[in-house]
């Protein structure tokens, strides 16, 4: 092999299949078979082998000079850069020395290239099944994702749901509460319908019985006055001594019998005035009044009786003209029972009567007294039938009266569309307050 | 909490490599999964430098490129059977990396570490390995709208191609080009042959790639 230095490639090994290269020193290719440059498709000879390795393979081949002899029981795979590709070649390196000039010789150790084919192809198909692998595993990844989040939403979903079942569960309990409370409702009402109808029994029983009692009234009434008139009728024939001359005592019994004839007919009078007014059969006759005129009247009428009893009354008339449509005759009926009442337990002090204006365009009559007043008690009581303050029972009354005056009073002025009404200060005195409608209900 | 040192388990491994023996490869990353090593510091501290070592065992011919193949497909191997793990703890729905090698470019390990990397930190990754057609590539990244694209280049040879494939993404995308990041070994010679090509960016490895990217799209 070594006769060929120097003068060119031997014929023998420009026909070898591998490639060989004759370098010098400095790695200058100085000759070539043929071989590389058709695998690397570039020119060689004249340049630095060098040139056509790659990084790597330029350090391993400092690393082979620098091995010397040793390098040459080596093969030395290097890999060679060419145009489009890389190459990695196996050679055997070999050192010749002629004339003091030294040569490098590489010789390409050739493989089988079915081998190398299969070895491309297997490396490329494990880099498929890795990434294969890689873009399965991603995808799994994301598939594990996707379910995470689906089964985080469905617990989302459960949740909710429960949420929901809670909510309807609190509202059917407020359901069923509402529908107890309903029927408590419903039982209430039940039970109001018939205390509903057990009152509007009851009125109706006292309205029937009230009724009767008024008729009672009125007929008895009108029974008791004619027997009384007949008695009092002969008490005046005896007076006048129709039936002969009266002795003392007997003219004193007759006037004694006369006189509690008239306090029965006065009863029997108030009963069936009571009577009349509550069945409804009194009848108003309204006319405009002027009201100074009809309490002056009252009031000198009174004045005398008063004054007997040694109490001064005076009237005082806040606003003129002082004027309401309503029925004379029951206004004086009633001012007249008070101014008496006043009169009668007023224990001589001074009486006053007002009357002015009251705000609703009415008329207010006050009947003002300085007696002894009346207790907490008995003002809830004096509007009562037969009710006497200081009287044990009918017709004992210390002051005499019916024990009708009141309750007569207060009813007329209630049929007059007003009102009475009591205040009183024990050892004070009372009020008595009369409350007169502009005009009187059922008036023209 | 690791009872067991990165050197240990990478001499482990590389023995294993070394031998061809790819269960007992799968066995020394295991038991470092189990001693606590997480995906990251097995990509960092045992993949990386293992494959490192295997190249500088070949240049010193004391390994053949069958070997060296070899060890990079049973490391390759043994990723893939961590990708079920790393990719469940990825949150997703981060910034998206569109990764390639230019056409006939064979050297994929570094940009698939740089990938896996990304996607622990919750990139959402998509690999599109060796040998990837310009036409696809280009197609890729404008129906996936990425942030980031990522060319890797090992040979000088395929600098061109490289070259070829940014100004052809930079022509078909004009303004909506995503940031482009070249690297690769036949990068490593001059800082500036990145820029050359058109590329935004470049790293010296997998793990200044992770870090560049994460300094430009903080999560």
């Amino acid at each position: 092999m070594r006769t060929y230095a120097g003068t060119g490639l031997h014929a023998s090994l420009r026909s070898f299949p591998g490639a060989v290269l004759e370098l010098a020193p400095d790695a200058t290719v100085l000759d070539s078979n043929g071989r590389l440059e058709r695998k690397l498709e570039r020119e060689v000879v004249g340049l630095s082998f060098t040139r056509v390795l790659d990084p790597d393979s330029r350090a391993k081949w400092d690393r082979l000079l620098a091995l010397g002899g040793e390098a040459e029981a080596q093969v030395w795979e290097l890999v060679l850069e060419g145009r489009e590709f890389l190459a990695t070649l196996s050679f055997a390196l070999s050192r010749t020395e002629e004339d003091g000039r030294e040569r490098l010789w590489l010789v390409e150790y050739p493989r089988d290239p079915r081998l190398e084919q299969l070895h491309e192809e297997l490396s490329a198909t494990n880099s498929e099944l890795v990434n294969t692998k890689r873009e399965l595993s991603k995808e799994k990844a994301r598939l594990v994702r996707a379910l995470e989040e689906l089964e985080r939403e469905l617990r989302e979903n459960e949740h909710l749901s429960q949420q929901l079942q809670q909510q309807n569960e609190e509202v059917e309990a407020q359901n069923e509460e509402l529908m107890a409370m309903t029927e408590e409702m419903h039982a209430s009402q039940d039970q109001l319908l018939m205390l509903n109808q057990q009152l509007e029994r009851r009125t109706r029983e006292l309205q029937v019985a009230l009724s009767a009692r008024n008729r009672f009234y009125a007929a008895m009434s009108h029974e008791l006055r004619t027997p009384i008139n007949a008695v009092m009728g002969y008490n005046d024939l005896l007076l006048t001594g129709v039936y002969g001359a009266l002795g003392e005592k007997q003219e004193l019994a007759v006037e004694r019998s006369q006189s509690a004839a008239r306090h029965l007919r006065a009863l029997v009078d108030d009963v069936l005035d009571l009577s009349r007014i509550e069945i409804g059969r009194a009848e108003l006759e309204t006319e405009t009044v002027d009201m100074q005129r009809l309490l002056e009247e009252l009031v000198s009428l009174l004045r005398p009786l008063a004054d007997g009893r040694g109490s001064p009354l005076s009237l005082v008339v806040r606003d003129t003209p002082c004027t309401v449509v309503t029925d004379a005759r029951r206004v004086r009926q009633v001012v007249l029972n008070l101014l008496s009442n006043a009169i009668k337990f007023g224990k001589g002090n001074p009486i006053w009567v007002y009357c002015g204006r009251s705000r609703d365009g009415g008329v207010e009559v006050e009947v003002v007294d300085g007696g002894e007043g009346i207790s907490e008690e008995d003002l809830a009581r004096i509007f009562d039938e037969f009710v006497q303050l200081g009287a044990d029972a009918i017709g004992t009354s210390s002051a005499g009266g019916t024990g009708l005056g009141l309750p007569i009073a207060r009813r007329l002025a209630e049929f007059l569309g007003g009102r009475l009404d009591v205040s009183s200060t024990p050892g004070v005195g009372s009020t008595f307050r009369l409350s007169l409608p502009q005009v009187a209900p059922g008036s023209a | 909490m690791r009872s067991v040192t990165a050197e240990e388990v990478i001499r482990d491994y590389l023995d294993a490599l070394l031998e061809g023996n790819r269960r007992r490869a799968f066995a020394v990353v295991d038991r470092a999964r189990g001693e606590g090593l997480d995906h990251r510091a097995i990509y960092l501290e045992v993949f990386q430098p293992a494959l490192h070592e295997v190249g500088r065992l070949w240049q010193e011919n004391r390994i053949s490129v069958a070997d060296e193949h070899l060890a990079t497909a049973i490391t390759q191997a043994a990723m893939a059977r961590l990708y079920d793990d790393l990719f469940a703890h990825g949150a997703g729905g981060g910034p998206v990396l569109v990764a390639a090698c230019v056409d006939s470019e064979r050297h994929e390990v570094g940009l698939r570490m740089i990938c896996d990397l990304l996607e622990l930190e919750g990139w959402d990754t998509y690999f599109l390995g060796a040998t990837t057609p310009l036409e696809s590539l280009v197609s890729m990244v404008e129906a996936r709208a990425p942030q980031a694209v990522a060319l890797s280049a090992s040979i000088t040879p395929h600098l061109p191609r490289v070259r070829v494939t940014i100004s052809a993404l930079r022509e078909r995308l004009g303004e909506r080009t995503p940031l482009i990041l070249a690297g690769g070994r036949a990068f490593l010679d001059d800082p500036e042959l990145a820029a050359r090509v058109g590329a935004d960016l470049t790293a010296r490895d997998a793990m200044e790639a992770a870090d560049l990217l994460r300094e430009r799209f903080p999560r």
